[in-house]
């Protein structure tokens, strides 16, 4: 319809995810957000692996690295894993139906998490984590299903094969 | 795709490696600030872009209100005016009278002034365990600095830690790598007040169980350390549990600036006085208490 093929579909998609992770959100909602950048990138390593790795994953944690503070360096270096798990697997993932993809994403978004929080232990700083850190976690692997289907129409129309 | 295979294995090593360096030379030596603020810049419409549905919304609700409305707002505003208004003749006395006392004891205090602020508005609020952090959209075009403090009518907001030219980064005082120096407003005791992370709650460490705190004291900035002016509210101290099997107390206080519901901040140039500040030292004797 607005003939937006190709590369630019998937630049488009992660600009929009990167967005949403920024946006403010009202109320108490912030700490339930789910984590649209990592999804977004999990779903272009498993559908398009030739086309999405791990250099678009490493510099897409940079950028987050810069708009959400803190060290740099640091999700860059947990997206590349989450990147790099995913293309290895992707052959098996991609054939598997979407409740049991939900849980390889809830895996794959834990260690990305985890890769996060062991960075920030080693930096030494104090942390007073509650349960609630992996909620975002969580409700991303809940919303994977209608979030990969939604991804899959885009990527169809964008004629990306 | 299949020769693509080690290809990808030889790209994440070399990623490994250069995502490791970056984070020794930005944590260890501080060296990437020039790359921080360029790529910031960058990024620019996407914080802008983020914010935009928040102010349309806003703008909607501003836009929608009634006359009726628009009146007694105006009326509340101006009855608080005229009451500021009172407080700062008061203050006026006070400061004058506050110097002179201060000059005849020979004392290196003073009320530090404000010598320009600036309003800010915030564009994006990280609120995670990690980092409390804000994005605003002033910079270092309009001289803003790492290291400038930041207010709100309530009191101590946080601290600028990256500028880029159109836009900075601050860390809030809950921010668990933050530690500002405050003084109990009753007594003058001091302490460091630490981010937990939490944006309720701040952590006074390293206190002794005989320390003079008592729930509802006001911690105010005591000017130590020379980043934030002192005198300025940070928050309320709202539980002291003194165990004695334990060489400290357990203190905490909640900020008072509300960081939770915050839109804009303050940023302030304190006045610089570099040959006041030598003496202060000796005032530190009051954390033995």
């Amino acid at each position: 319809m607005f003939g937006i093929r190709g590369n630019s579909a998937i630049l488009i998609s992660l600009l929009a995810a990167f967005v949403l992770a920024s946006m403010p959100l009202p109320g108490g909602l912030g700490p339930f957000r789910p984590l649209w950048v990592p999804m977004t990138l999990l779903y272009w390593c498993l559908a398009m692996p030739n086309r999405v790795g791990v250099g678009v994953a490493w510099s897409c944690g940079l950028a987050s690295d810069i708009l959400h503070g803190g060290i740099l360096g640091q999700h860059a270096l947990s997206y590349l894993l989450l990147a790099y798990i995913s293309i290895m697997l992707h052959r098996q993932i991609r054939v598997y139906p979407l409740i049991q993809q939900s849980a390889y994403v809830l895996l794959a978004l834990m260690i990305q998490q985890m890769v996060v929080y062991w960075i920030e232990g080693i930096l030494g700083n104090q942390l007073m984590v509650a349960s609630s850190y992996w909620w975002p976690t969580l409700i991303s692997s809940l919303v994977w299903a209608p979030f990969f289907l939604l991804m899959r129409a885009w990527r169809r129309r964008a004629q990306l094969h | 795709m299949f020769r693509r295979g080690p290809s990808v294995t030889i790209r994440l090593g070399l990623l490994l490696v250069a995502s490791v360096a970056l984070m020794t030379l930005d944590h260890r030596y501080q060296r990437l600030e020039a790359t921080r603020a360029s790529l910031q810049t960058l990024l620019l419409p996407v914080t802008y872009t983020a914010e935009l549905p928040g102010r349309v919304f806003n703008w909607f609700g501003q836009s929608l209100r009634t006359n009726q409305r628009l009146q007694s707002e105006n009326h509340d505003l101006r009855r608080e005016n005229l009451l500021l208004n009172l407080q700062v003749q008061q203050y006026n006395a006070l400061s004058a009278e506050n110097l002179r006392l201060s000059n005849l004891l020979g004392s290196a205090f003073r009320l530090e002034n404000a010598q320009r602020v600036l309003i800010a508005r915030i564009m994006g609020i990280e609120l995670d365990h990690f980092s409390h952090s804000i994005q605003l959209n002033k910079g270092s075009n309009l001289g803003v600095y790492p290291g400038q403090p930041l207010l709100n009518a309530k009191g101590i907001v946080g601290q600028v830690v990256h500028v880029s030219p159109f836009a900075s980064e601050a860390l809030l005082i809950t921010d668990p790598s933050h530690a500002i120096p405050v003084k109990n407003n009753r007594n003058g005791v001091t302490a460091l007040a630490i981010g937990t992370g939490q944006s309720n709650q701040l952590n006074l460490p390293f206190l002794p169980n005989t320390v003079d705190l008592e729930p509802g004291d006001l911690l105010v900035t005591s000017g130590l350390g020379g980043v934030f002016p002192s005198g300025f509210p940070v928050g309320r101290v709202d539980g002291v549990t003194r165990n004695p099997g334990h060489p400290f107390a357990r203190v905490t206080a909640a900020p008072t600036s509300e960081l939770e519901r915050i839109h804009e901040v303050l940023l302030l140039w304190p006045e610089k006085a570099p040959a006041e500040d030598p003496p202060e030292p000796p005032e530190t004797t009051g954390d033995n208490d």
